[in-house]
């Protein structure tokens, strides 16, 4: 069976902004690694619309200046059109480009953590620190809950 | 009609940030054409007064596509200036990182930014010319083209922990051994590139018959050709003597040290780039205009050396004959050197002394300058670094690839207006074919960012006097 695909992603040289790193490394110290991928990058490129092809659920972990910091906040990830960069892609915008190369592109959430600074430095703020245990926390719920409903429709 | 000159600004689908000025004559025909390279780095002066074991990590952030081939010819340098020896399995590791590093940035070249004009078509509608729309069009391809830069990069991260801007390759040999483990990940790898390769040739064999008007002026006119020669005429991106072979395929010179540079390279800044334009010293600016990269590498080589690689070499040279001389067979140039990249990688991790973990000298500089030379994806790329008795930087300079190619690219841009350009009109199809010049050469102006598609260009007519008569303007 594939794997769920986690990605988190950021600038870990930019203080908090290091938060979808560090909730990836906690989701991928509590789950096992047959159950999920692991993905750390410092943004979305189309190499990875490959990596998620055929993957149950994929988790994006991002940081967000929009939430008050230690925020979380989780949604599902809508496809949308690539557009015409390349370098720099929204969650859905992968998706997308997962469709036209496989024709179906998966389920997908985007668990955002609300960050304090995003200044140089490569250590998270203690508020983001709690915050990453809580964006792990929301993505092993996720990942559970995706497994325990795929199974249910198997049966 | 009076005199008009065309901009198009910016270039793109190439790695940074440029412009073409196409100056017409009055009778509308092209009388001349330039390709200016728009952004400064400054990186030979900022980089005074650090210590030169920094060298290769600061010169691997000039590029994000070519940070493995700064951080092998900076090292290299720096190796000159140690005066050491780097260990047989040190340089064997720095190979395969090379060639990794020619394989993702190869295939970022053909699929993500030339497939579109390949597959699409020169003239297909701009906002479809674009990796996505090839995606669409032809998801098989695209899938490849993603996977192969894929495992490039995955080789480059095994290998030096980063994808981008690894640090493993430090003066002296590399900063750790391979282990059996990480061998065994690469070398699972390889199957999946060739396969892809594999395909990648028989989908594109057909479709590079199908530019006969490009081939015959996309910078198709006799050179020289310059890169690095190994033993036996086979190819080498790594090592070795500088050669220089003509548009007949006969060697003009053979055997040039690296170090002895200024005697056969002279270098020109012109006034409307900061892209500083090399040539063939002996032959003097500009008559001294040579290529590098993988169409040179091919022409300089008898052989590739590698099975797969050497037929797909066969078929080139039989449909295009030998030397290569249009430019447009860069494309076809670097899927053979696809093939090559991954055949060799194969034969040097199945190497006995592989895992061997001596592969780095330690010593303190011996020298007061160091000169280091490697084939880059886009061609030789040489960096040569002066210390102080404190180790620190006193002066650096380097001649990139693109810098090598500036005068074959202006011949280029030159050749495919004149034959493209009518009556003083840039159509699309024919603004896009200026550019496509460029990207066969793809060259790398060290760019952060670069734009696919529909991009945002401008083109302004201007006459004589420099007064803007007409302009274009396309946004994203």
């Amino acid at each position: 069976m594939k794997r769920t695909v986690v990605i988190g992603f950021g600038n870990p040289l930019r203080g908090d902004d290091g938060i979808g790193w560090r909730a990836a490394e906690l989701v991928g110290a509590r789950l096992a690694e047959k159950t999920v991928e692991i993905i750390q990058c410092h943004q979305l490129t189309p190499e990875l619309a490959t990596c998620i092809e055929g993957a149950p659920l994929v988790i994006f972990l991002d940081a967000s200046v929009d939430l008050g910091p230690g925020e979380t906040s989780q949604e599902p990830v809508k496809k949308m059109e690539p557009g015409a960069w390349s370098h720099h892609f929204l969650p859905g915008q992968l998706l997308g480009l997962a469709e036209y190369l496989s024709r179906k592109a998966p389920p997908a959430v985007l668990i955002q953590g609300g960050v304090l600074s995003t200044c140089l430095g490569d250590t998270l703020s203690e508020v983001a620190a709690e915050c990453a245990r809580k964006m792990a926390d929301l993505a092993i719920t996720t990942e559970r809950l995706s497994r325990l409903s795929q199974v249910i429709t198997i049966t | 009609m009076p005199a008009q000159r065309i901009v198009i600004d910016p270039v793109t689908r190439i790695e940074g940030h440029a412009k073409v000025s196409v100056q017409l004559a009055e009778d509308g025909t092209v009388a001349d054409a330039h390709f200016h390279v728009t952004q400064f780095r400054g990186f030979e002066k900022f980089c005074e007064n650090r210590p030169f074991y920094e060298m290769p990590s600061l010169m691997a952030r000039i590029c994000g596509i070519c940070p493995v081939s700064h951080l092998i010819a900076s090292s290299k340098a720096c190796d000159a200036i140690l005066a050491v020896t780097v260990p047989p399995n040190g340089v064997r590791l720095r190979r395969v990182l090379n060639l990794a590093q020619i394989l993702q940035s190869h295939a970022l070249s053909v699929f993500h930014l030339s497939s579109p004009d390949l597959l699409l078509g020169m003239d297909s509608p701009p906002e479809q010319r674009n990796i996505f729309g090839v995606a669409q069009s032809a998801p098989e391809v695209a899938k490849d083209g993603i996977r192969l830069r894929q495992i490039g990069q995955t080789i480059i991260e095994i290998l030096g922990g980063k994808r981008i801007h690894p640090a493993w390759v430090v003066p002296g040999g590399v900063s750790a051994p391979l282990t059996a483990e990480k061998r065994d990940r690469i070398a699972a790898l390889l199957p999946d590139a060739l396969a892809a390769l594999a395909r990648t040739s028989d989908r594109f064999r057909g479709v590079f018959q199908q530019f006969p008007e490009e081939i015959a002026s996309f910078a198709n006119f006799p050179s020289l050709f310059l890169g690095l020669s190994g033993d036996a005429g086979g190819l080498e991106h790594y090592d070795g003597p500088i050669r220089i072979t003509d548009s007949a395929g006969q060697v003009v010179a053979s055997g040039l040290k690296p170090e002895n540079y200024h005697q056969f390279f002279g270098e020109v800044a012109e006034d409307d780039s900061y892209l500083k334009s090399a040539y063939y010293l002996p032959m003097g600016y500009p008559a001294g205009v040579y290529r590098v990269g993988p169409l040179a590498r091919l022409n300089l080589a008898a052989a590739c050396g590698t099975r797969r690689a050497d037929q797909e070499l066969k078929t080139l040279r039989a449909f295009a004959g030998t030397p290569l001389l249009s430019s447009f067979h860069y494309h076809q140039a670097r899927v053979v050197e696809m093939f090559y990249a991954v055949e060799r990688i194969g034969e040097l991790l199945s190497h006995a002394d592989i895992l061997n973990p001596h592969v780095r000298a330690f010593a303190q500089p011996n020298q007061e300058e160091g000169v280091g030379v490697a084939e880059a994806p886009r061609g030789t790329l040489l960096h040569h670094y002066k210390i102080d008795s404190n180790g620190l930087i006193r002066f650096a300079n380097l001649i990139i690839a693109t810098g090598h190619n500036a005068l074959a690219m202006n011949y280029g841009v030159k050749q495919v207006a004149s034959h493209f350009v009518r009556d003083g009109h840039l159509s699309e199809g024919a603004l896009n074919r200026v550019e496509a010049v460029l990207r066969a050469f793809d060259p790398c102006l060290s760019c952060s960012t670069h734009a696919i598609g529909q991009m945002p260009l401008r083109i302004e007519l201007l006459d004589a006097d420099g007064t803007l008569v007409d302009q274009q303007r396309r946004l994203v």
